[in-house]
């Protein structure tokens, strides 16, 4: 069904979009490992919970994530919830490095500098010396050799984002309504996208904020290169910065709205401390941050398990950021207003789903702040 | 070559995959694998008539239809 590789990639090259899709050979395994990680999510999780229950009995068991862990990790399928996680994460990555493997020479094709490139890309040089942290290099998620080394991690990164969300994030819908909800008085004319990845938030950024000039920084070039072809497909004009956000390059009071979505669980604590300190800095007088992360639910039983969750998936800093005090940690930074909202990504179950203990639920918080005027 | 800066760096490994699992799960995980596999087997068997069914038109529409039968398919097999 999918033309020859070779011959059309001479004439005219393929999207990024195109070059990373499934193909009719690829699909069945990555139908069925959406359909371990539903299964997993749904009949598995039950029956971890219907232990749970039969081993609490009638009382008014565990009151804190600590009491619970040691009767979780005692129950008869607690073993096999973990181990078929880390199965699927394991297979995932597999399938994911494959694909990337097969379309390696394509895809760094599409990527050379093309007259059609939008936006500017900047990445380690002598104009901009780039020192990566050493908590960074550690191997997040399982996955070899991580996002940064090399093109391969970052195509992997990327087809792995599309099953790691269950397949309900494959248009990147939750950036776009995440973006959505961010209140703003007035329409951002800077905003910069801290730890952005291949771009996914900062797409829905410069497509709501389509005059305001958006940068987005991560520390993993290949990430950025591909973003930004990525961004040129889509017609948007983005600028590409490698950099730490413990150590932005912009200058003091230069941005209306700093964005942080899914970073923070990454790093640890004290980098987190030092990178809301650097937001404080660049942004304007009444500029706003937002952030989206995981929270607690308040339910020690799937507490408990969004604990395994990250140590599951070779999460170092996650669980400790759960339990961190982001908001005193941003008025320590200097800012003001700092509050977390419960957020919930479309057709998941909201609100419902969360206080429902027998079903599975990703605890989104958005968490919003502001520059003093 | 971009330079490491030092930094704090995890110090509790994460858990390892072998410590997963004791020799009294066994069974029970063939219960679950076996549970599994009849549905990925169903899932395959339903995704092959999809495929099936696509010979001869061209990509990316047929792709398109292929991925959209899966995606309710999955909703259907997994709940
Ligand atoms: C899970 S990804 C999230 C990407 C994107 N923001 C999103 O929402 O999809 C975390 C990203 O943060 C980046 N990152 C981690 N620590 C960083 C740091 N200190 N400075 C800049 N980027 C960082 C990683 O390279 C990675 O791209």
């Amino acid at each position: 069904m999918t033309p020859p590789e070779g011959a059309l990639a001479a004439q005219s090259p393929r999207s990024i979009d195109a070059i990373l899709d499934w193909t009719p050979d690829t699909l069945p395994a990555v139908a069925t490992l959406l359909g371990l990680r539903r299964y997993w999510m749904g009949p598995v999780f039950q029956a971890l919970r219907r232990d749970y229950d039969a081993a609490v009995g009638d009382g008014p068991g565990p009151a804190t994530q600590a009491e619970a862990e040691p009767i979780v990790q005692a129950l008869p399928s607690a073993r096999y919830f973990q181990w078929l996680h880390r199965h699927i994460q394991d297979r995932t990555w597999a399938l994911c490095r494959r694909i990337a493997r097969d379309r390696a020479e394509e895809l760094a094709a599409a990527l050379s500098t093309r007259p059609d490139d939008l936006g500017t890309l900047t990445v380690d040089g002598a104009d901009l010396p780039v020192e990566i942290p050493a908590y960074y290099t550690f191997d997040y998620h399982r996955q070899d050799g991580g996002i940064w080394r090399g093109l391969e991690g970052a195509a992997v990164y990327l087809l792995g984002a599309r099953i790691v969300h269950a397949g309900r994030n494959t248009d990147f819908q939750l950036h776009d309504q995440v973006v959505g909800d961010i209140p703003v008085e007035a329409p951002p004319r800077r905003i910069l996208d801290l730890g952005c990845g291949f771009g996914k938030t900062t797409f829905s950024l410069k497509a709501r904020w389509p005059d305001a000039q958006v940068t987005g920084v991560d520390l993993a070039d290949p990430c950025l290169r591909l973003g930004r072809r990525m961004a040129s497909e889509r017609g948007l004009a983005i600028d590409w910065r490698q950099g730490d956000m413990e150590r932005l390059t912009d200058a003091d009071g230069s941005a209306d709205l700093v964005v942080i979505t899914m970073v923070l669980h990454e790093m640890p604590e004290s980098a987190i401390r030092a990178a809301l300190r650097e937001c404080t800095r660049v942004l304007k007088p009444g500029g706003r941050l937002a952030m989206l992360e995981n929270r607690l639910i308040g339910d020690p039983f799937r507490d408990t398990l969004l604990k395994w969750y990250s140590q599951l998936i070779d999460e170092p800093y996650w669980e400790p950021y759960r339990h961190m005090d982001l908001l005193g940690a941003c008025t320590e930074a200097g800012l003001v207003e700092a509050e977390t909202r419960s957020w919930y990504l479309a057709n998941t179950g909201g609100p419902e789903a969360e206080a429902d203990p027998r079903r599975w639920c990703t605890p989104w918080g958005l968490t919003l702040a502001k520059k003093p005027a | 070559m971009t330079s490491i800066r030092p930094t704090e760096t995890p110090s509790s490994p994460a858990l390892a995959t072998g410590a997963l699992l004791g020799t009294a799960d066994v069974d029970r995980v063939a219960a679950l694998v076996h549970a599994l596999l009849e549905e990925i087997t169903d899932l395959k068997t339903r995704l092959a008539a999809v495929e099936a069914r696509l010979d001869g038109r061209p990509a990316p529409e047929g792709l398109a239809a292929v991925q959209a039968e899966a995606g309710a398919l999955i909703g259907r097999v997994t709940g």
